[in-house]
């Protein structure tokens, strides 16, 4: 009985861990994936100091929630995330909006690849 | 290197808590059930340590779902007969007096090869020697000698009226005889006819007894099917009863 209970208590745990972790995957690429959208309508709106605002903020906030996506992402999906969004700064100016454009839609490639392997059964 | 280290240390640590969680009986015969979770358990526990780009969460939470679904399923078989026919299946008995089943033999898919060495790992070497095979759940084979084929005890030098048996049925009528003794003939064990409150329907043409015969004893123990945990009977009709434990089974 004792073990029956602690499957239960098992059951619980993993439940709610299952629970956390979709709540902070969806969290997460729920704010990149609109960051994304933010910065491209600053790069369209030629508000390239904005743009270049929200890079940064992007890179601070993936580099933040890296080591919690690694819980239960693979590691080199989430670091390629990063390293992609890092990249976007570089881009953030007039001559370059052709490549930013390029940069961020690879971007949002890479959020929804986040968001497929977490999430599909297949 | 650390991180591998520390990674495989806490598999290592999941697997043990894990092992200890599903008790001994993972670590003796396995049932079908068991095999598969062992199985998985080794394949999944791996898996991170192999692989240092994959989540431990990949390996753990996987793992601890199998042990617990293992867990609950087991205590799910021991409340409810069909549950665990379902999932072990049935023993099966594919010898009686000597005699060789075969239907039973095919549809187990056992050869008569992997009967007789199943026989001579239990020290028999004739089949005749047999008075009763059964094919366990877990893959094991069952043997019980008849009485001649097995050395002799100081039981068995007992007369019937004295060796506080309820009711044997054939006293005397015996080929085989030791210093002026009779001997019981092809004496066959009690086997289960209601195990958790289930009927043994297979166990009764062997034992030579009806349903009407298992009224009676229910009837005489004032108890019904569903109350019985356990009734092994000989043909003899002799009998072992025991009622389930009504407050351990609310509890």
């Amino acid at each position: 009985m004792k073990r029956v209970r602690a499957a239960f208590a098992v059951l619980i745990l993993l439940a709610g861990f299952s629970i956390w972790g979709h709540f902070t995957v969806k969290v997460t690429t729920d704010t990149v994936e609109s960051g994304l959208l933010r910065l491209q309508q600053a790069a369209l709106a030629e508000q390239y100091d904005k743009a270049d605002a929200i890079a940064l903020e992007l890179v601070d906030y993936c580099t933040q929630r890296e080591e919690l996506l690694t819980l239960f992402i693979k590691r080199d999906l989430v670091s390629s995330l990063r390293i992609s969004l890092c990249g976007l700064q570089a881009y953030a100016k007039k001559e370059n909006l052709a490549d930013l454009m390029l940069e961020l839609q690879r971007a949002q490639g890479q959020v929804h690849a986040l968001h497929c392997q977490y999430y599909s059964m297949a | 290197m650390l991180i591998l280290i520390l990674r495989t240390v806490l598999i290592y640590c999941i697997i043990v808590f894990s092992m200890r969680l599903m008790g001994k009986k993972q670590l003796g015969e396995l049932q079908p059930s068991e095999l598969v979770s062992t199985i998985l358990i080794s394949n999944l526990a791996s898996i991170s340590i192999e692989s240092p780009e994959i989540p431990v969460a990949g390996s753990v939470v996987p793992v601890l779902m199998i042990v617990s679904l293992e867990i609950l399923i087991s205590a799910w078989s021991a409340r409810c007969k069909k549950v665990a026919s379902l999932i072990s299946g049935n023993s099966k008995i594919i010898m009686y007096r000597g005699k060789i089943d075969q239907d039973m033999l095919r549809q187990l898919r056992f050869s008569a090869d992997d009967l007789l060495e199943a026989l001579r790992e239990k020290n028999i070497f004739e089949p005749m020697d047999v008075e009763l095979a059964l094919v366990e759940t877990n893959g094991t084979i069952s043997v019980c000698k008849r009485p001649g084929a097995q050395p002799m005890r100081l039981d068995d030098l007992q007369p019937p009226e004295n060796s506080g048996c309820d009711t044997p049925s054939d006293n005397g009528k015996s080929d085989i005889s030791f210093k002026g003794q009779r001997l019981p003939q092809q004496r066959l064990p009690k086997l289960p006819v209601i195990v958790d409150g289930g009927l043994e329907a297979d166990t009764l043409p062997v034992l030579g007894l009806t349903r009407g015969d298992i009224d009676r004893i229910l009837e005489k123990e004032s108890c019904t099917l569903q109350q019985t945990l356990l009734l092994l009977c000989s043909p003899e009709k002799e009998y072992y009863f025991l009622r389930r434990d009504t407050e351990k089974k609310n509890g």
